[in-house]
This record gives structure tokens, C-alpha cells and sequence, in this order.
């Protein structure tokens, strides 16, 4: 069969697309609640001009959770010159908006408004950007923030997933297959990440900068033939994130981790976060790379399997033996047999 | 007789069974085949040598790889000469990889024919194969424009085995 079959069947029990069930549950949780809040912004006399989804889903790089909440990023755009000076204002309409509704936990965060629909694990950020001409800014701050600490932050949300799925870097090979390659990448690391730090860490461990990473340093692999090779890729590719600069040891065996932003504000993802995090993404990584190799240089499918179900968890699965026996239970010979001169017509 | 068309798909491995053989191939073998197919008026014979394990009572097979026509080999439209010794180095390569279970399992070639049949030098050839290589279970591959055959040798006559296959 070949281990990319494995990975292939670990793939599609671990993507989450637009049109899974799953996820419409809480996209018509999200569609509800936005039709409110927009209703309250007109009132306000701030339109919403436009709305998008944010986020994994757009750049199919989607997982679906292992802690079962689904989250939606939500984003709704406002024009410039109707926009209220202070970016907090808008936050806190849309906080009301959410109270009335009976969310109790719902809250203003610095780039957003979080609400949690805990009994359909559904987690809806609400994103507020006014916008004038091509350029967003984000409504930043939060409730509490003084003038110094808000602001309406020049910040590019379209151009990021474009870039996320411009697969115009890959050169001259099959783009579309390498791009498709890229998402499958991301979606590994993503559940690799949930399996493999405290729930604490993990969520300090953002999807947009890993997603950031396996972009930038993405090794693609495919056979001469063109088969898909997702294991030679993530090899390579951990590899290549491991060799750049985005580890900077500060301490013996300390590491601090800077991924930047591609686009506006360019600022770095992983900003305030401690050493601790740092380090541990990188041993991890470098475990994952280190058993990836391991796993690549094994014939048995099974013991292979073995280890990709360590790292991605129970979504990577180990076959049952073959009818027949494994490899282990297979004939040993003592010749590799003689290739005669055949002919044939 | 084997009636299925054949048909590569990701999602399903192929396997042949009969007279108490069961012989199974690997995807990326079957879709070997399937591009080397005769389907143009003009493209010649390809052909190669099979690869794979066998369980320890050999009533079951494994075709892990397939080689392909190499620079010194010959070929025309309706035959072939395995010449070059590329074939024997990949069977080599491939044995001392797996510690002695990967070995040589037989031939393949194409036939620019919807339904192959064996020619009588086809079955010469098969049985001079059988010949240098005692008590190994060979096996034989056509590969024609719309079906695979599959040959092992009973009782002194080359039998084609059903062809299956199984969705993963």
C-alpha cells in the first residue's frame, strides 16, 4: 500500500471543509448572531459594509478539533468615515449585542469579541475592521483600554489568505497538486500540535504561525512518477523550519521563536510569548523531524504507523495485520533470484 | 477468466486469486501498468520484472515493484529483449533492503490487445524463467488495453487468476 496511503486516510479523518456538518452547525450559530449585530451597527450608524469568514477555512487548511469546539472567525467591515474614533466602541455594541443574547462569557479581547456557544461547542470571534479605500484597520483594544492602548490597526486580512493560497511561489512544477500538498502539511502540524502540547501551550501555539512556517519552508515531495510523498515532505520541511532563523537561543537549550507576519502589520506572530513556549515548539519539532526519519526508514507499514500514531494521535491508524501475516511473518530467502533474458511478444 | 476492466484507483488495491494462490499488487505497480498500457497505434511492447515478498507457506504474494524497459534493453511493437542488467541490480537492491524477503517474482509486459492472451513464446519464456528459478512462486503479468492477465504455472499449463479488487 505504501505509508501515503496512511497519510492519506489520516487526511480526510482530520480536514475540516465549509460543507461539513459539523461545521454548519456553527456557521448558523455565527449567521444568526451576525445578522444582530449588523442590525446594531446600522442603528448605531455604522453599517456593516461587508462580512468574510477568516481563517483556516478559507485557506483549507482546517482541522477538525480534538477538543470538539469549532471555532468560526468572523469578520465585519465598516466604512471609514461613518466609523466611531474610538475602535472600542463598535466591540462593545457587538458585546451588548451578545449579552442580550445570554452569552455569559461572552468578552472584549484586544483584537476581537469572543463569545462561546458551550453547549454546541461552537466559539465565534467576532473581528471589527473599518475600512478605507483597499486598506482594513483593525479595531483594537479592549474595554478597559485608555487612548494609548487602542487603536485602528493598519492590517492586511485579505492579502494574508491570499498569500496563504498563492501557489504562484512553487515554480514550474504541478502547482495545484504542490499547493494541495502545502494544506495537507499544515493540517499534519495542526493536529500534530493538539496531540502533542498541554491544551495551555497548544492554544499558544497559533495555527496562522505554524500555517506561516510550512509555507515559507515548504519542501514539496513527489515521486518521479508524481505519487504524493507527504512523509519526505514533512521531513524536509521541519527540517527547513528547524535550519532558518526563527529559533533564537537566549539561554542554554532557552529558545525564543519570531515568525513574521507576511503582510501589513508584519509584526511578529509569536510577540509576548514566553521562552518556555519557544522551547518547547522547538524540541518538539525537532523530535518530530527526528522520529519522522525513524519512521521513513522502516519497511513494516505497521511499525511505521506505530509512530506516526505517537505523533498525530488516534486519527493516525495502525492497520491490522495483513491476511497473511505482517513482513515479520514473510519468507526469508537466501537468493534474490535470477533475472533471465526474457523475451516475450 | 478475468473480465474486469481495469481500473486504478487510490482508493482500491488489486489482488488475483485461484488454485490456492492469492497474489496481491501494489498500487503503484498497478498504476505502472495502467500508464504503459499499448493504447497508441505506434507505442511499443514495455515491459519489466516483478518484485515483492512472499508469505512463509508462498500461497500469498506481494508485488511491491515492477521494473521498466532500461537503455539496453530491445523492443518493438509486438516483442521484447530484457537485456540490460539493471533488472537483476533492482532485484539485488531490493533483496538486501528487506533482509532477504523482497525477491524476484516473475515478468510483466504490455500487448497491444483489449483482452492479452499468451503467445507461445510468451509461455516458452515463462517456463525457461521457472526454469533458473525452482520452487520460487512466479508469476506472469500481461497487460493489454483493457485488462490485466495474471499467470502462475499448475501442473505443467500457465492458469490466469481472477482479478479482484478491494476498496480501502
Amino acid at each position: 500500500m505504501g505509508i501515503q496511503t496512511h497519510f492519506d486516510k489520516f487526511h480526510n479523518k482530520i480536514k475540516l471543509g465549509r460543507e461539513d456538518d459539523a461545521y454548519k452547525k456553527a456557521r448558523d450559530r455565527d449567521d444568526s448572531i451576525k445578522k444582530d449585530v449588523a442590525s446594531a451597527f446600522q442603528s448605531a450608524g455604522y453599517p456593516v459594509v461587508k462580512d468574510f469568514i477568516q481563517g483556516s477555512l478559507k485557506t483549507h487548511t482546517g482541522i477538525i478539533p480534538i477538543s470538539g469546539d469549532y471555532d468560526i472567525d468572523r469578520a465585519l467591515v465598516i466604512e471609514d468615515d461613518v466609523a466611531p474614533e474610538n475602535p472600542v466602541t463598535p466591540k462593545k455594541k457587538t458585546l451588548e449585542v451578545l449579552e442580550e443574547r445570554g452569552f455569559k462569557n461572552a468578552k472584549i479581547k484586544k483584537p476581537c469579541v469572543t463569545a462561546d456557544y458551550t453547549g454546541d461547542n461552537v466559539h465565534i470571534d467576532f473581528i471589527i475592521y473599518k475600512l478605507s479605500g483597499d486598506q482594513h484597520y483593525l479595531a483594537v483594544g479592549k474595554g478597559s483600554s485608555d487612548e494609548k492602548n487602542r487603536e485602528w490597526a493598519a492590517t492586511d486580512p485579505c492579502g494574508l489568505t491570499d498569500w496563504i493560497n498563492d501557489d504562484s511561489l512553487f515554480g514550474v512544477d504541478d502547482r495545484k497538486e504542490v499547493l494541495a500538498q502545502f494544506r495537507r502539511l499544515v493540517r499534519y502540524i495542526k493536529r500534530w500540535r493538539d496531540v502533542q502540547f498541554s491544551e495551555s501551550v497548544a492554544s499558544k501555539v497559533y495555527s496562522i504561525g505554524l500555517t506561516v512556517l510550512v509555507k515559507e519552508q515548504l519542501q514539496y515531495s513527489f515521486s518521479t512518477e508524481g505519487a504524493r510523498q507527504d512523509l519526505q515532505a514533512l521531513i524536509n520541511t521541519v527540517g527547513a523550519i528547524l535550519d532558518s532563523n526563527y529559533f533564537t537561543e537566549e539561554e542554554t537549550g532557552k529558545y525564543r521563536v519570531c515568525v513574521d507576519l507576511p503582510k501589513e502589520p508584519w509584526r511578529n506572530i509569536f510577540d509576548g510569548s514566553s521562552l518556555d513556549t519557544g522551547t518547547q515548539i522547538y524540541n518538539k519539532l525537532s523530535r518530530l523531524k527526528e522520529q519522522l526519519i525513524k519512521a521513513e526508514g522502516l519497511s513494516d507499514e505497521r511499525e511505521q504507523c506505530k509512530i506516526l500514531n505517537d505523533l498525530f494521535g488516534k486519527d493516525f491508524e495502525i492497520p491490522e495485520p495483513p491476511k497473511g501475516g505482517s513482513k515479520s511473518e514473510k519468507a526469508k530467502y537466501s537468493s534474490a533470484g535470477i533475472v533471465t533474458a526474457s523475451v516475450g511478444a | 477468466m478475468i473480465t474486469t476492466v481495469i481500473s486504478v484507483s487510490l482508493d482500491s488495491m488489486m489482488y488475483f486469486e485461484g488454485y490456492n494462490q492469492r497474489v496481491n499488487v501494489h498500487k503503484d505497480v498497478a498504476e505502472v501498468w495502467h500508464r504503459h498500457r499499448q493504447t497508441g497505434a505506434k507505442t511499443v511492447e514495455s515491459f519489466g520484472v516483478l518484485i515483492g515478498t512472499t508469505s512463509v507457506n508462498r500461497r500469498e504474494i506481494w508485488i511491491e515493484m515492477v521494473t521498466t524497459p532500461m537503455s539496453r534493453d530491445q523492443c518493438s511493437r509486438f516483442s521484447f529483449s530484457l537485456l540490460d542488467p539493471g533488472h537483476q541490480k533492482a532485484v539485488c537492491k531490493m533483496f538486501y533492503s528487506t533482509d532477504g524477503r523482497a525477491i524476484y517474482l516473475g515478468t510483466w509486459h504490455t500487448h497491444p490487445e483489449s483482452i492479452p492472451e499468451p503467445s507461445n513464446i510468451d509461455k516458452n519464456d515463462w517456463a525457461n524463467c521457472l526454469r533458473m528459478n525452482r520452487r520460487r512462486p512466479l508469476a506472469f503479468v500481461l497487460v493489454g488495453i483493457e485488462e490485466i492477465r495474471l499467470f502462475i504455472q499448475r501442473n505443467g499449463r500457465f492458469k490466469s487468476l481472477q482479478e479482484n479488487h478491494i476498496t480501502m
